[in-house]
Order: structure tokens, then sequence, then C-alpha cells
């Protein structure tokens, strides 16, 4: 099958800064695919440079086959897009906004389908753009990277801005548009939406791709606290020497462990002793994304 | 999908400086029309100094109809004109590209060059309306004052603000697509026109610079010789040529070039070191 997303050493330097490093990545149609990192990570670089907006230094980027460079046209006409900054003309009410972009592109837009959307969204087209909030422009921007329904959807940080409410009004659209085929690549930060709606995330750090896995098995590796206690004095350090393991306290009857990984190795180990309690809690995906970032799942 | 959306959109965005450049042209013709006969009679005699013959070229006398449409009409609205096409040309390219407009329509299947030549196609038409306004003014004060010019003459001076003033909408297009802010290019286009402006009436007064008048395209746009002798096509034909050279340039330019997500941030030393490469553009912020 076609990827809807392909990248192949995709680079991007200005003058002495290297923005996007050799980015390799392929996205499947009907995929949401979450592309996390801090701010300068390279993401909305890699949005810009999928639209054509700004070309790269080395590398290739196709979207359903065509490529992104040689057959801009062709791409943009099966693309979404929603700037990480969305800016209006604020002379324009959202249904003239609407017309100006349903006028650059093919097909028509289904006017019944967006009056649907900014009903969900609760969008009060009629306004001008220059009066609207930053929360309801950024309604707009969804409606209007969906004009058309394109089979593949470029977001960059399409929440940001929006209350809990209309964030999940957002992520179910999309879950719709995965449903039907459509390719959602989105970016974030926050690392909690993207577990709410991503099957695989991307994370990139100073430009460079650090890791692409399904969301469950980026938790699986993650680094987790386990806080054990015993009925008695805590075994010797030297029992718990074990790969992935780390400890952090001895107190009492009580020990504290840093776990990368599966915890199977420690869980044996204490099996020789009385536990009277063992805690660990899931790790959060935020806490996953700052080992990346700090290089230490890398 | 519509082929005249952008086409649309400059008109509506440019249509109060249209409008507002219309009514002055028809309102100076107005006016220059209905006061021309006192002022020939004050003027018969009067020995026009050397360097204000620039402004009366080839009509020779302020008092002649010719000569006095030439300084006080010809001789000063084609800056208006011009001045309007360099703040929208600027505005509609570098200006779209720092309020970060520009983004949201060439994310859509929009080809760079079908947009820069929309807009230039705006740009055009608001400018030939804009000089049009003048014809029924014109017609206006001849119908109160007796004036031995004839319309049909005068509408011909006003056709040929037209080519020049295209020149100078493409050649800010150039400017705006090349250079990294709205104001620096319209630094450039309108130190163009100011140079080119001195350039051809300092040269009428000044024997030493005469042969170099001729790089001015006010010197080919000279309303006076259009007015004495009718519409000169070679001359429009020729400026045409040039604004399609400059129109070549932006598009060029445009085509070749990052588009930045906002104001570009560019200093001096970072121009000079890209040379002829039009670029400063840094990543926007959170890229």
């Amino acid at each position: 099958m076609q990827p809807a997303i392909l990248c192949e050493g995709l680079s991007k330097r200005y003058d002495s800064q290297l923005a996007l490093d050799g980015l390799d990545l392929r996205v499947e149609p009907g995929e949401i695919f979450g592309f996390l990192g801090p701010n300068g990570a390279g993401k909305s670089t890699t949005i810009r440079l999928l639209l054509d907006l700004i070309r790269p230094t080395a590398g290739r980027a196709a979207i359903l086959g065509f490529d992104c460079r040689r057959q801009s046209h062709e791409v943009r006409a099966r693309t979404g897009y929603l700037p990480g900054d969305l800016r209006l003309y604020p002379g324009l009410t959202g249904h003239q906004t609407i017309d100006l972009i349903a006028g650059l592109r093919r097909g028509g837009v289904d006017r019944s389908y967006v009056a649907g959307l900014a009903e969900r969204l609760s969008l009060d087209l009629s306004r001008h753009a220059g009066a609207y909030s930053k929360g309801t422009r950024q309604k707009l921007g969804v409606v209007l990277a969906l004009l058309g329904r394109p089979p593949v959807l470029l977001l960059d940080e399409p929440t940001s801005g929006l209350d809990p409410l209309m964030q999940h009004a957002v992520w179910e659209i999309l879950r719709e548009e995965a449903a039907r085929g459509a390719a959602v690549f989105f970016s974030s930060h926050v690392m909690s939406e993207v577990e709410q709606v991503c099957t695989r995330v991307a994370i990139l750090r100073e430009g460079r791709l650090a890791a692409v896995e399904p969301v469950g098995s980026l938790r699986a590796r993650a680094v987790r606290h386990v806080e054990v206690s015993f009925a008695g004095e805590p075994p010797p350090a030297a029992a718990f020497v074990l790969p992935g393991v780390r400890e952090l306290r001895r107190e009492r009857a009580e020990l504290e462990f840093e776990v990368t990984g599966e915890v199977d190795a420690l869980l044996k180990a204490l099996a020789h002793y009385h536990v009277v309690d063992f805690r660990t809690a899931q790790p959060t995906l935020d806490e996953v994304l700052m080992s990346y970032y700090r290089g230490s799942a890398a | 999908m519509s082929r005249t959306v952008l086409f649309a959109r400059t008109l509506r965005d440019q249509r109060v400086a249209c409008i507002s450049v219309a009514f002055v042209m028809a309102l100076m013709a107005v006016l220059d029309t209905a006061i021309y006969p006192e002022y020939r009679d004050a003027l018969e005699k009067f020995e026009l100094p050397a360097f204000f013959q620039g402004f009366v070229g080839e009509a020779g006398s302020i008092a002649s109809p010719e000569g006095f449409y030439s300084a006080e009409f010809f001789s000063w609205l084609p800056l208006l004109l011009i001045t309007i096409v360099i703040i929208g040309a600027t505005g509609t390219l570098a200006g779209e590209e720092a309020a970060g407009t520009l983004d949201l329509l060439l994310a859509q299947p929009v080809k760079r060059s079908r947009l820069l030549l929309e807009k230039t196609a705006g740009l055009t038409a608001i400018t030939i309306l804009a000089a049009a306004a003048s014809v029924p003014g014109f017609l206006v004060g001849k119908a109160f004052v007796d004036v031995p010019l004839g319309v049909g003459r005068l509408s011909e001076a006003t056709a040929n603000m037209v080519p020049v003033t295209l020149l100078y909408l493409t050649l800010s297009l150039w400017a705006a697509a090349a250079l990294p802010s709205r104001s620096m290019a319209s630094l450039v286009a309108i130190g163009a026109v100011v140079g080119a402006y001195v350039l051809n009436t300092v040269g009428a007064a000044v024997p030493a610079i005469e042969d170099v008048r001729n790089a001015s395209p006010f010197y080919w746009a000279d309303s006076a010789h259009v007015l004495v002798h009718g519409f000169d096509w070679l001359r429009a034909a020729g400026m045409l040529a040039l604004t399609g050279v400059f129109l070549g340039f932006a598009l060029w330019s445009f085509e070749r070039r990052d588009l930045a997500a906002g104001a570009r941030e560019w200093s001096l030393r970072r121009l000079l070191r890209l040379g002829g490469r039009a670029a400063g553009v840094e990543p926007a912020p959170g890229a």
C-alpha cells in the first residue's frame, strides 16, 4: 500500500542551524500519527517541508506517492493543513474565509459537512475573524483543514488554545477522519493528548528522530519508580544488582528502585523476601517524553 | 476551483486605495481644466526657469494646453499611482507573508506563479481604473471652459501613465519577492522611483547629465511628447517589455525561496552574505 506520508533523509538547514536532520518516517492511511517534540525540535519545519512552503536541504518527502517538491500542487490538493500559529484575514467573516479557501480547492465543498463541523465546535461563522479569540481561530482552522475532506491532514498543535470540551470534540472529529481512511499527522508537545488520540508516535529531539513507537510500547520502555516495604530489615543491596534496576533510597523497612522497562527481574528477586507492600505507578507519557528529551532512552 | 479568487481578493483589498486615487485623479482633472484659461493669460509672457523646463518638455511653453497639462497634471499624478502600486505590491506579497496569511493561501493547491500573476492582474486593473477616472474629469471640466486640446489626446496621455506605473508595480513585486521585509522592498522601490524622477527632471536642466536622462523610465513616459504627438506605441511597448522582465524576475525569486511563517528575520550582514540568493528566512518559533 502507498504510504500516506513518506520522508527519506529529509533535512533542512538554515545557515549554520540544522533544523531537521535526516528524518525517515512512514505514516499509513487511516493512522493518527503523533509527532512530538519540544519547541524548536523541527515539528513545524517538517510540516512546512511536506507542503513545499520551505525547501529541503537534503532528502525527499512524498504524500500518497506524490513528491512534495516536484508535485507539490498535487500534494496540496490532497492535504489539509492547520498551521501552528494560524493567521486569518481580520476583515473576513468565518463564512467568507471558508469561501476564499474553498475557491482555491478542487472539487468544491460540502456545505452541510462544514455546517455540521461548525455546530460541533460551537463556531459562529458570521463573525469577523478579527474578533475571534485564539480558541475560535483554532476552531476555524480545524474546519479549513477539513474542507474537501482531504486524505491527509497535517495539523500543527491543533488543540492549542481550545478548552477541554472542544479538545475532545476535535479528537473525535480526527478519529472519524482516520476511520474513513485519512492519515492524520498530529504535531504536539502535550503527551497526554497524543496518548488520547494517536496510535503511533514519533519523538523529535533537536531536529533528529529519537524514536518511532506505538504509544503503548513507548510507555512500557519507560522508567518507573517502585517502592517496596518489608516485614523487617530490607535485604542487602547486592540482592538487587539486576539489569535495568537501580536502588534509589533505603530507609528502615523500605527500598525505592528506579526500573527501566519490565519489572520482572525485580519481582523475582523480591520473591525471596517477606514483602509487606509493593507500590508502583504507571509512568505518564510526559515522563517517557522527558526521558527521551534528556537522551536517556535514545 | 475558481480561477480568479485571488484576483478578486486583490481588488477587494485595494478598493479603498483605488477609489481614493480615482477620486483625486478626477478632481484634479476637473480643477486643472477649469483654471487653465486664467492660468494661460497669466503665464503667456512668463519665462519658465530652465529647471522647470523638464516638466513642459516638447510642449515648449507652460502657457500652451500641452505644457500646462504636462506640468500641472501629468508631471505628478503618475507618482501618486506609482505610490499606490508600491504599497499594494509590497503589501500583497511581503506584507501577507509577514502577516502569516500567505501560508494559508499557499497551503492550498495554488501554484506560487498563479498567486503572483493573479495579484499582479488585480493591481494592474486597479492602476487602469484609477488612471481612467481622470478622463470623465477632463470631460466635466471642458464642459465649463474652452481648452484647445481634445479629450482624445488627454485620454492618450492618461493611458501613457499606465506602462510606467506597471513597470514600478512589477519592480516592487520583485523587491517584495526577493528581499526579506516589506519595509526593505518599499525602500528599494521608492528609491528607484525617486532616483529616476530626479534624474529625468534634473537632466532636463543640467546639460552635463542630459545624455543619461534616457536611463530614466520617466523620460520615456514623457506626457508632453504624447500630448504633442499622440500616443507613442513604441515607447509604451518598451516600457511594457521591461515590465515583463521585472515580472519574470519576481516569479523566479518567489518560486525558488522559502516562505517564512510570519515576519522574516534578517540582518544586513546576513543579506550581504547571501548575495543574490533571495532568503533571510529563519525557522518560525516553535519550528
